[in-house]
C-alpha cells in the first residue's frame, strides 16, 4: 500500500452554495463540493432517517425521492442538486404525523425486522407506485430487488406493497 | 386477556417506517469528529515505515494514530481485556502457543496479522476530510513469509466434545451401504444492513456510547476494561440495532477505541464502519472442508456417523466453527464419532454466525443422508425416522421436547412430498425441471439469568426494563406482550426501555436464547409486583392498589435463573426444511420455488414476528446455496469480496413466497410458558434441503456451497 | 482531494472546458462518486453537463436517436425503444436497480468504469488505473473476469449491459468534439487492451458524448435479451447475450448477436453469423455458430463457467425469439 503525498490536498476545497428543497422545506446551506446526498442529508440536515448501508449503490437503504424519482442517495452528488425537490422518509405521511397507507401495510405484513433497510424499502416502493406498480409478484419482487434486507423480510415487504397497489388500482 | 400467543405488531415498527429509529450513527451529538480507518492490504507482515505528516498537516483532520502513538490515548495490549471480546473467545478450546500470546489488537505493534487490519486511523472534522487524509498516509509493509503450523485438535468448545467418538444401542446390522464424501463450504459474511457504528460521548469522567451491539452489557463489560473505569462509568445504549446475525455478538476494538479518542479528544466521536470495514473487522463465518462417512445397513439404519471437519481460525484468535456439534446428538447410529482440526491462518479472526456449527455441518450431514437414502432407495424421509434419536445419546439424556417425527409428517403433508419419485430428473414445469428437497434442522435451547424491571407510577404507562437488545427479532414486542398479558394490561398501558446497560442485566441476543432466558425474569417480576401491591383477589386494577397504599410508585425486578444442574434434559428445538426448485438447465438458473418450514420451537409467543425469524434464517440458506461466497486472494489473504456486490446476498427476486409452521406445543421443561429461542433454526439445514431438491430435479449432487454452475449446467 | 464544479451552459461550452486538462464530464455522477469514495481521484474540475438539453428520444430518416442526457429508465421505458429495439429496453432494465437507472444517463452508462475489483481497490496494480502498474488479475483471476479479448496488460469485463445491445443493433456513438461531430460505431468504441489497458475507449479526448444513434429496424425482427448471474436480479452478468434475429420464411434472414460479460468489450462475431444465415434456425446450426465466435476463449479455473453459460445463453435466448 503506497499513497504518496497529493500537491493539490490543500488546496481548493472551497464549499459551495446549495439551494432546494427537502420535504418542502427551502434549505439553503453551504457544502462541501464532495459531499454526497445522503451525507448532506444526515450530517447537515440531521435527517438521519435515511441510512448509510453500503454508500456504494450496493444495498439501497439510502434511498430517497429526487424530483418524484427515486434515487439512491448515496451515488448523489449534493452539488448536483441545485433547485431540486428532494423527499426523504421524514417527509411521508401527512403532517400532522399520520403514516402513509404504506406505511401501515408495512406494520401490517411484519414487512420489516430491524428496520435498517426499512426507509429505502419504503421510499423505493413509493416509487414504485407513481411508475405503475405492477400487479404479478415476480414484477414487483424484480422492480424492488435494488432495496437490500438481510434479515429477509421480503415476503412481507412484497405483500404490503400489493396490498396499497391493489387499494390504490 | 392473553396476548401472549398472539400477532399484535411488532411495537417498534412505527418509529422503523417512519425513520425515526435511532440508530447508532443516528445520534450525533454537536462537534462530533468521524474517525476512519486505514486497513492493512498484505499479511503476514510488518510495518516497516508509517508516514502520517501529510495527513495531520490537512485542515480538518485532528489526530491521526498508530501503533506508534495509540498507547497516547491509553490504548494497550491486555489479557483482560482480549478475554472479554472477539479476539478471545475460544482461546481456551485451542491451547496452542499463539492462544498464550497477546491477541490482536489494533495499534499495539508493527505485526500484521491479517490483510484488513487496522494499521492507523483518522479522526477529522468530516467524513470527506477523513477518506482524503487516509490516501495522505504512507506506509510500507515488508512482507513476512507465511508458514504454516501443525493443525491444531481442539478440545470442548460449545458445551460440546470437538474429538469424540463413542458406541450407542441402535440396532444397525451390518453395513451394506456407504456415502464417503468430502463437502465445503465458503468463507460467508454477515452483512448486516447497518454497518457497525460507535458514537461516544463524555460527560466528566463518565462515558455514554451509542453502539450496535448484541449485547450492551458485554460491550460495557469490555469498553470499561479497555479505558480502565468501573463498569459504572460506562454506558452501552443500543435501542435499536440494524442487523447483527453474529457480527455484533462479540465485541470488537473499535467500540473501545471510539471512547478512547474521544477520551483523549475531548470531544464526541463516531466510528461508523464502511461497509469494506464491515467484511474485515467484524468477523465472519469462516469455510469448512468436512468429510462424512455414513455405514447403514440394508433398513438404513447407521452403523456409523462419522463427521471430521477441518476450519481454520486467525494467527491469534480462537473461534472457529464447530461443524460437527450437531452430528453428536442429532441422529441415532451404532457408532458416532466427531473430529475437528483447526488451522492458523493470518486472516481476521472469525466469529459466530447465525447458527455457527450448525449451519456447515448440516449441509455436509444432511445432503450425506440423502445420498444414503438415494444409494439405498429408502424415501429421505424413511430414513430419517429409521435413526430418529429418541433421546440425546450424547449426553445420554432425554430431551426436554422433541417433535421432530411431526415436522417430518406436516412438512411432507404441506409440500406435496408423495409427488417425488425415487428416480431423479423425472419431472418438467414449463421446459424446466423440477425437483423437492428436504432436510433437518435442530438448534439448542440454551437459558441464561436476566433481570427485568417493572416500574408503575400513578400516572404513565408501566415501565418494563431490560439491558437486553432488540435487533429485529421482536423482543421489545414479546415482553410488552408478555408483562401486558401477565398484569392483565393493555398493550398500550405498557412501555418496553431495552438496549441500554444501565437497565437490569440480560444475556446477548445470540444463540437464541433470549426469549427463554428474558420472559421468565418478566414473569417473575409480573408475580412480584402484584405481590406487592397484594393485588391477587382483589377487584381493583394495579394503578388503583398503588393509589391505595398511598405509594407514588412500584419498582420489582424479576430475575430468571440458570437452568439447574440437576435438570438432566437435553434442551434443542426441531424442525424440518421441504423445498421444491425449478432449474432451467440451458443457462443454470436455479431458483427456489417453494419452501415449508415446520419448526417445533415449543410455544410461540408471537406467531407473526417468529415466522419472520424463521423466514430470515430460510433467505439466508438460499443466500448459502445460490450465491454466497467470500473470496481471499491466495498470496496477500486480503479479502476480494469486500463489497455487497462482489459478495451477492439475496434479494426480492430470488425469495419465493415462504411457508412457516409451527406445532407450537409448549415445553414444559423449559418453565414459564414452553417457548424456546427461534433466532438460528431456520438456517441450518436448508441449504442441504435446496441441494438435495437440486439432486431430486437432476441426479447431480451439490456438494459445494455456493451450488457451482458446472452442477447446474450439467457441463 | 480537490473537486471543483462548472456548470456549462451549452455543449458548445462544454466541449470547450473539456479541452483542458484536469476537467472531466459528469452527468448522473454515480460512477464518479462512486469511485471517489474509494480514494479514486477525479477531474479534478468536474463539468457538469447534466443540465443540457440532450434528452430527446426520436426516430427520423431511418435512425432512432437517444439524447445522451436521457436517463437509463426513461430509454428503457420509451415506447418508442420498447416496441422497435425490445433487446434494448430489455438490456437497460437488467442492469442496476430502477434508483440507479434513474440517475444514470445513457452516455455515462457507456463510460461506466468496469467493476473489476483490483481496478476499485487502489491497493492493486491496475494498468487500467495506472498505466504501466501491472495487473493483479493476470495472476489471481475472479469469476468476473473475461474469457475475450484479453491481453497481458487487462482482462477486466465491460460492465454495461447496454452496450451489448447497442453492438447488436448497428449502434453508433455521436460525440462533439472541438473539432466538430464525430460518429463512432458502438463496435468501435470500446477500445479493448492490447500492450496498453487505456484509454478504455476511442472517444476522442475532450469530446462529450451527444447521443446514440441506431439504424432503426427496417423489417419485422425479433430481438431480446438474456442476463445470466449469480442471484436473480441486481448484479453484473456472468455472462449476457443480445440478439436480433430476422427470418425470411422458415430460415434466418438475418442475425445480430453480441455478448456481454466474458470479453473485455461487448462482444460480437459478424463472421459467425454468417453460419446462421440462410438456415432454419435449429440446435446444431446455432451450435456451429457458438463454436465459432467463443473459439477464441483463453479460460481459467475462475472464469471457464462463462462458456457454457454463454453457449446457453444463446440457446435459450435464440429459441425464445424464435417462437
Amino acid at each position: 500500500m503506497r499513497a504518496g503525498p497529493h500537491s493539490g490536498a490543500d488546496a481548493a476545497r472551497s464549499p459551495i452554495r446549495l439551494d432546494l428543497t427537502v420535504n418542502g422545506v427551502p434549505v439553503s446551506q453551504m457544502i462541501d463540493p464532495r459531499r454526497s446526498l445522503l451525507d448532506f442529508l444526515r450530517e447537515d440536515l440531521e435527517l438521519t432517517g435515511t441510512k448509510k448501508g453500503c454508500d456504494h449503490g450496493q444495498c439501497g437503504a439510502c434511498t430517497v425521492h429526487v424530483n418524484g424519482e427515486r434515487r439512491l442517495s448515496c451515488l448523489q452528488f449534493a452539488a448536483q442538486l441545485q433547485g431540486a425537490s428532494v423527499t426523504t422518509i421524514e417527509g411521508v405521511g401527512s403532517a400532522d404525523g399520520g403514516l402513509h397507507p404504506l406505511q401501515e401495510a408495512f406494520i401490517r405484513h411484519d414487512a420489516l425486522q430491524c428496520g435498517y433497510c426499512t426507509p429505502g424499502q419504503i421510499m423505493s416502493a413509493l416509487a414504485l407506485m407513481n411508475e405503475g406498480c405492477p400487479e404479478d409478484p415476480a414484477a414487483i419482487k424484480e422492480a424492488m430487488s435494488g432495496n437490500i434486507c438481510r434479515c429477509g423480510a421480503y415476503n412481507g415487504i412484497v405483500a404490503a406493497i400489493r396490498e396499497v397497489a391493489r387499494d390504490a388500482g | 386477556m392473553t396476548l401472549t400467543g398472539s400477532s399484535v405488531a411488532r411495537l417498534d415498527a412505527v418509529e422503523k417506517v417512519t425513520g425515526r429509529a435511532r440508530y447508532a450513527a443516528d445520534h450525533q451529538p454537536r462537534h462530533c469528529l468521524v474517525a476512519l480507518a486505514l486497513r492493512a492490504d498484505r499479511a503476514p507482515s510488518r510495518i516497516a515505515r508509517i508516514r502520517t505528516a501529510a495527513a495531520r498537516a490537512l485542515p480538518g483532520v485532528i489526530a491521526v494514530y498508530s501503533h506508534e502513538n495509540a498507547a497516547g490515548l491509553g490504548w494497550v495490549s491486555s489479557a483482560e481485556v482480549d478475554a472479554l471480546g472477539a479476539e478471545g473467545l475460544g482461546r481456551s478450546a485451542l491451547s496452542d502457543e499463539a492462544s498464550a500470546l497477546p491477541a490482536y489488537r489494533p495499534f499495539t505493534s508493527d505485526e500484521v496479522q491479517f490483510a484488513g487490519q487496522w494499521i492507523a486511523v483518522v479522526v477529522a472534522e468530516t467524513i470527506e476530510i477523513a477518506r482524503e487524509a487516509l490516501l495522505l498516509i504512507e506506509t510500507d509493509l515488508e512482507e513476512r513469509p507465511f508458514v504454516p503450523g501443525d493443525p491444531i485438535l481442539p478440545g470442548p468448545f460449545f458445551a460440546g466434545d470437538m474429538q469424540h467418538g463413542f458406541e450407542t444401542a441402535h440396532p444397525a446390522g451390518a453395513a451394506s451401504a456407504v456415502v464417503d464424501q468430502i463437502y465445503e463450504t465458503p468463507m460467508q459474511l454477515h452483512q448486516p444492513m447497518e454497518p457497525s457504528a460507535t458514537t461516544a460521548l463524555w460527560a466528566g469522567d463518565s462515558v455514554t456510547l451509542w453502539d450496535s451491539t448484541q449485547g450492551t452489557r458485554a460491550t460495557r463489560a469490555y469498553v470499561a476494561a479497555s479505558l480502565g473505569l468501573p463498569q459504572e462509568k460506562v454506558r452501552i445504549v443500543s435501542a435499536y440495532v440494524g442487523g447483527g446475525f453474529g457480527a455484533k455478538n462479540q465485541i470488537w476494538p473499535h467500540q473501545a477505541l471510539a471512547a478512547h479518542l474521544a477520551r483523549h479528544l475531548e470531544r464526541p466521536v463516531r466510528v461508523q464502519f464502511t461497509r469494506q470495514d464491515m467484511t474485515l473487522a467484524s468477523g465472519h463465518r469462516s469455510e469448512t472442508r468436512q468429510r462424512i462417512r455414513l455405514e447403514a445397513d440394508a433398513e438404513g439404519r447407521l452403523c456409523l456417523l462419522r463427521h471430521d471437519s477441518e476450519v481454520p481460525t486467525s494467527l491469534r484468535g480462537g473461534f472457529f466453527e464447530p461443524c460437527g456439534l450437531s452430528s453428536l446428538m442429532l441422529y441415532a447410529a451404532k457408532r458416532i464419532s466427531v473430529s475437528h482440526r483447526v488451522r492458523r491462518l493470518p486472516i481476521p479472526t472469525p466469529t459466530p454466525f447465525r447458527a455457527p456449527g450448525e449451519t456447515p455441518g448440516s449441509f455436509a450431514l444432511e445432503t450425506a443422508l440423502d445420498e444414503l437414502a438415494h444409494d439405498l432407495g429408502i424415501d429421505p424421509v424413511e430414513l430419517r425416522l429409521r435413526n430418529y434419536a429418541a433421546s440425546d445419546l450424547y449426553h445420554n439424556r432425554p430431551w426436554s421436547s422433541n417433535h421432530l417425527r411431526d415436522c417430518y409428517a406436516v412438512g411432507a403433508e404441506a409440500i406435496g412430498w408423495s409427488a417425488r419419485g425415487p428416480v431423479p430428473g423425472q419431472r418438467l414445469r414449463n421446459g424446466r425441471r423440477v425437483g423437492l428437497g428436504m432436510a433437518t434442522t435442530a438448534y439448542p435451547a440454551p437459558v441464561l439469568p436476566a433481570t427485568v424491571r417493572l416500574r408503575l407510577r400513578r400516572e404513565g404507562r408501566l415501565q418494563i426494563e431490560t439491558s437486553a437488545t432488540d435487533i429485529g427479532t421482536g423482543m421489545r414486542t414479546i415482553l410488552a406482550q408478555k408483562v401486558a398479558t401477565e398484569l392483565g394490561l393493555d398493550l398500550n398501558e405498557v412501555e418496553v426501555r431495552l438496549g441500554d446497560s444501565a437497565l437490569p442485566d440480560a444475556p446477548t441476543a445470540g444463540r437464541s436464547k433470549s426469549t427463554a432466558s428474558v420472559m421468565p425474569a418478566a414473569a417473575a417480576a409480573c408475580r412480584l409486583l402484584r405481590e406487592k401491591l397484594g393485588a391477587d383477589g382483589t377487584n381493583l386494577s394495579l394503578r388503583e392498589r398503588l393509589a391505595a397504599l398511598g405509594h407514588a410508585e412500584a419498582e420489582v425486578e424479576g430475575t430468571s435463573l440458570p437452568r439447574g444442574a440437576d435438570v438432566n434434559l437435553s434442551f434443542y428445538s426441531f424442525g424440518a426444511h421441504f423445498v421444491e426448485v425449478e432449474l432451467d438447465e440451458q443457462i443454470g438458473r436455479l431458483r427456489v420455488s417453494r419452501v415449508v418450514s415446520v419448526l417445533d420451537c415449543g410455544r410461540i409467543l408471537n406467531p407473526v414476528l417468529a415466522a419472520s425469524q424463521i423466514r430470515g434464517g430460510v433467505i439466508f440458506g438460499i443466500g448459502m446455496a445460490l450465491m454466497e461466497e467470500a473470496v481471499r486472494h491466495p498470496r496477500t489473504h486480503r479479502l476480494l469480496t469486500d463489497d455487497l456486490a462482489g459478495y451477492a446476498v439475496p434479494v426480492h427476486a430470488d425469495v419465493p413466497e415462504i411457508e412457516v409452521r409451527f406445532l407450537g406445543r409448549p415445553d414444559a421443561a423449559m418453565g414459564d410458558e414452553g417457548a424456546r429461542g427461534l433466532g438460528e433454526i431456520g438456517l441450518p439445514g436448508l441449504s442441504a434441503a435446496i441441494g438435495n431438491a437440486l439432486f431430486d430435479a437432476t441426479g447431480r449432487r451439490a456438494r459445494t456451497t455456493p451450488f457451482r454452475s458446472e452442477i447446474l449446467t450439467g457441463r | 482531494m480537490r473537486v471543483e464544479w462548472i456548470f456549462p451552459a451549452s455543449v458548445d461550452e462544454a466541449v470547450a472546458l473539456l479541452a483542458r486538462p484536469g476537467h472531466q464530464a459528469i452527468a448522473g455522477g454515480t460512477t464518479v462518486l462512486d469511485l471517489m469514495k474509494l480514494g479514486h481521484r477525479p477531474g479534478p474540475v468536474l463539468v457538469d453537463i447534466s443540465r443540457l438539453d440532450l434528452t430527446e428520444i426520436s426516430e427520423g430518416g431511418g435512425i432512432i436517436r437517444i439524447g445522451a442526457l436521457v436517463s437509463n429508465s426513461q430509454a428503457a421505458r420509451s415506447p418508442l425503444i420498447r416496441e422497435r429495439l425490445p433487446a434494448l429496453s430489455e438490456a437497460i432494465l437488467m442492469g442496476a436497480s430502477e434508483q440507479i437507472r434513474n440517475a444514470a444517463s445513457i452516455g455515462g452508462n457507456l463510460m461506466q468504469a468496469t467493476r473489476c475489483g483490483y481496478f476499485r481497490d487502489l491497493a492493486w496494480p491496475c494498468n487500467r488505473r495506472t498505466e504501466g502498474s501491472g495487473c493483479a488479475a493476470r495472476t489471481t483471476p475472479a469469476a468476473g473476469h473475461a474469457v475475450l479479448g484479453a491481453s497481458a496488460a487487462c482482462i477486466a469485463t465491460q460492465p454495461s449491459d447496454m452496450a451489448v445491445a447497442l453492438l447488436a443493433f448497428d449502434a453508433v456513438v455521436v460525440a462533439r468534439a472541438i473539432e466538430g461531430t464525430v460518429r463512432i460505431p458502438v463496435a468501435g468504441f470500446f477500445r479493448g487492451p492490447d500492450e496498453k489497458a487505456l484509454p478504455a475507449t476511442r472517444l476522442p479526448q475532450g469530446a462529450l458524448i451527444t447521443g446514440i444513434e441506431i439504424p432503426a429496424p427496417a423489417g419485422p425482427e425479433a430481438s431480446g435479451y438474456v442476463k445470466l448471474r449469480g442471484r436473480a436480479s441486481y448484479e453484473f452478468a456472468s455472462a449476457s447475450v443480445a440478439a436480433r434475429l430476422e427470418f425470411d420464411g422458415d430460415v434466418l434472414g438475418r442475425a445480430a448477436i453480441a455478448f456481454g460479460g466474458i470479453a473485455t468489450t461487448p462482444w460480437r462475431d459478424r463472421e459467425a453469423e454468417q453460419l446462421l444465415i440462410g438456415a432454419p434456425l435449429g440446435r446444431a446450426q446455432v451450435g456451429l455458430y457458438l463454436d465459432r465466435a467463443l473459439a477464441g476463449a483463453d479460460t481459467r479455473p475462475e472464469t471457464a463457467h462463462k462458456i457454457p453459460l454463454a453457449r446457453g445463453a444463446v440457446h435459450h435466448l435464440l429459441e425464445r425469439l424464435a417462437k
